[in-house]
């Protein structure tokens, strides 16, 4: 283990680098997080942060090439200096051990009262984390602005919503509002109806935005919804349909923001 | 009634924006700083700051970013709010709402079809957020490294404590000064809350709070806990003697039994 971890050098980085390091992102890719996309002009975005310097954006390199990223921007808040990792990637927990140890190196040399990260997904069980203690520096709240667009995103993306909605379509009543979602020749519409009577031959599926909101970061239990009549459905018969059909809804168990990322 | 415009930024407001922000969060950064969150964002565009306008000053701010969120089934586009802030002569007319409201609608012109937002659990701005509809939702969890704790304490403590204006007045009606200690390190509740310099430090006249270094990790999560946890946490620290207290006198000890009270309640 000890022979691995000699492999990985660390060393400053530089303009080159770039393009390498954001292929690091490609771990990313199937995990059950949500994230926001790092391309190339956000990766040079926090480069430019203005307590980000030259000497604080280290890389780590193994065989020539580049496993881990990461860029510190040293604040002070009410006399608190603080090593912010607003940047973290590693494809290795090794990488990403070696990483820290240098920023832990840094950081002491600068004097810091603190260091914060927020380590992405596949890295959150590493080993150096364990001297570290786990907080939420905010609570992240969310909230749906446009139930048609995000149903069309849903329904066109997820090859199992789409196969539901083949043979009927379905009406979601959001906040009084009702959507039908229908399958069309080149994928799936979303048309804004209005009813004054719910149609006898189709299923209507009725709930408040915050209640989707829910459903899409598995914060809504939807049997119990459904029993209690928080979520109503115009058909008795096609409760299970709906209860499914409503998992499938869900978009991630939990989101990966990193320091970088709060604006 | 006051009349009040909300609008999108204009070019040279920058300044008067950098002053307010100030002004409204205390310490909140430079023109430097400025740039950084708006201009030289990659995806910025002038409708990304909602303004309030009052006889041509502002009153009220907003920031939105858009971004990509790749989901494990796709992609979508989402709005990021944050710089909420109202005029403090301006507040309880529903102007935060209004803003919120803006920005939700240049949110779907822009074809985003969620907005996040970041702030305090059972902060002001959490509890108006929660009712203009938005919920709460889990995130991976950060980590910190404590090099100097009782610094980083003092600093929470004081951000809670302005957050929380209920806590605050909680703290600014009591007659006696609180002291905490960790280590050989001290500072009192009216230094934080005060911006005189003259604090009571020590005496019969105050309440010794003394946390141990084993405290630091449940301190360091206090902040956005909700208050069932944060009325248990306390309790197990105390109970754990994580936190002990010391009061002076029995005078102290009664007026610190009825206050407490006062404070669980605020909590």
């Amino acid at each position: 283990m000890s022979k691995h971890c000699d492999e990985v050098a660390i060393r400053n980085y530089s303009e080159n680098d770039l393009s390498e390091i954001n292929k690091l992102y490609l771990v990313f890719q199937n995990l059950p997080f949500s994230y926001l996309r790092r391309e190339r002009n956000f990766i040079e975005y926090y480069l430019l942060h203005p307590d980000v310097h030259a000497d604080s954006i280290f890389v780590s390199v193994r065989d020539s090439q580049i496993t881990g990223f990461v860029v510190v921007a040293i604040t002070i808040e009410d006399d608190v200096k603080y090593g912010n990792l607003i940047e973290f990637q590693a494809i290795d927990p090794l990488s990403a051990e070696k990483l820290i140890q240098k920023v832990e190196e840094y950081c002491s040399k600068k004097d810091v009262d603190a260091i914060m990260v927020v380590p992405p997904p596949h890295l959150q069980q590493s080993i150096f984390l364990k001297q570290w203690v786990s907080f939420s520096p905010n609570t992240v709240i969310a909230k749906c602005v446009s139930p048609s667009i995000l149903l069309k995103l849903l329904f066109s993306a997820h090859t199992k919503l789409k196969k539901r909605i083949k043979e009927e379509s379905v009406i979601f009543l959001i906040d009084g509002v009702a959507y039908e979602v229908k399958s069309a020749s080149d994928g799936v519409d979303v048309d804004t109806i209005q009813f004054t009577k719910v149609p006898k031959n189709k299923l209507v599926i009725g709930l408040s935005s915050r209640d989707l909101t829910k459903i899409l970061f598995g914060r809504l239990n939807i049997v119990l919804a459904v029993i209690t009549r928080r979520i109503k459905v115009s058909s008795v018969r096609r409760i299970g349909f709906v209860v499914k059909l409503l998992n499938e809804l869900k978009i991630a168990d939990a989101l990966y923001v990193s320091l970088g990322d709060l604006v | 009634m006051k009349e009040v415009l909300v609008r999108n930024y204009n070019s040279g407001e920058e300044e008067e924006i950098v002053n307010f922000l100030n002004f409204c969060y205390e310490k909140w950064g430079d023109i430097n700083k400025w740039k950084y969150r708006y201009l030289l964002y990659p995806t910025f565009d002038k409708d990304n700051i909602s303004i309030l306008e009052h006889e041509g000053k502002i009153v009220g701010h907003g920031g939105i970013h858009f971004r990509e969120m790749i989901l494990p089934n796709g992609v979508i586009l989402v709005g990021l709010m944050g710089d909420g802030a109202v005029h403090p002569d301006f507040r309880g007319m529903k102007l935060h709402s209004r803003l919120l409201r803006h920005r939700f609608e240049i949110a779907g012109l822009k074809g985003a079809s969620l907005v996040f937002g970041w702030t305090s659990r059972g902060s002001d701005a959490y509890k108006s957020d929660i009712r203009a509809g938005f919920v709460e939702i889990k995130q991976l969890p950060a980590y910190i490294k404590i090099i100097k704790p009782e610094k980083v304490l003092k600093a929470g403590l004081k951000d809670f404590l302005v957050k929380n204006q209920k806590i605050r007045k909680a703290f600014q009606k009591i007659d006696f000064d609180i002291v905490f200690q960790f280590k050989e390190h001290t500072f009192s509740i009216r230094s934080i809350i005060s911006t005189s310099k003259t604090s009571a430090m020590g005496g019969k006249d105050c309440v010794k709070i003394i946390f141990h270094e084993k405290a630091v990790k449940y301190l360091v999560n206090f902040r956005n806990m909700g208050k069932v946890r944060r009325v248990l946490s306390l309790l197990y620290l105390l109970l754990s003697l994580k936190i002990k207290i010391k009061v002076g006198s029995i005078r102290m000890f009664l007026k610190m039994l009825f206050r407490g009270w006062i404070f669980v309640k605020t909590l």
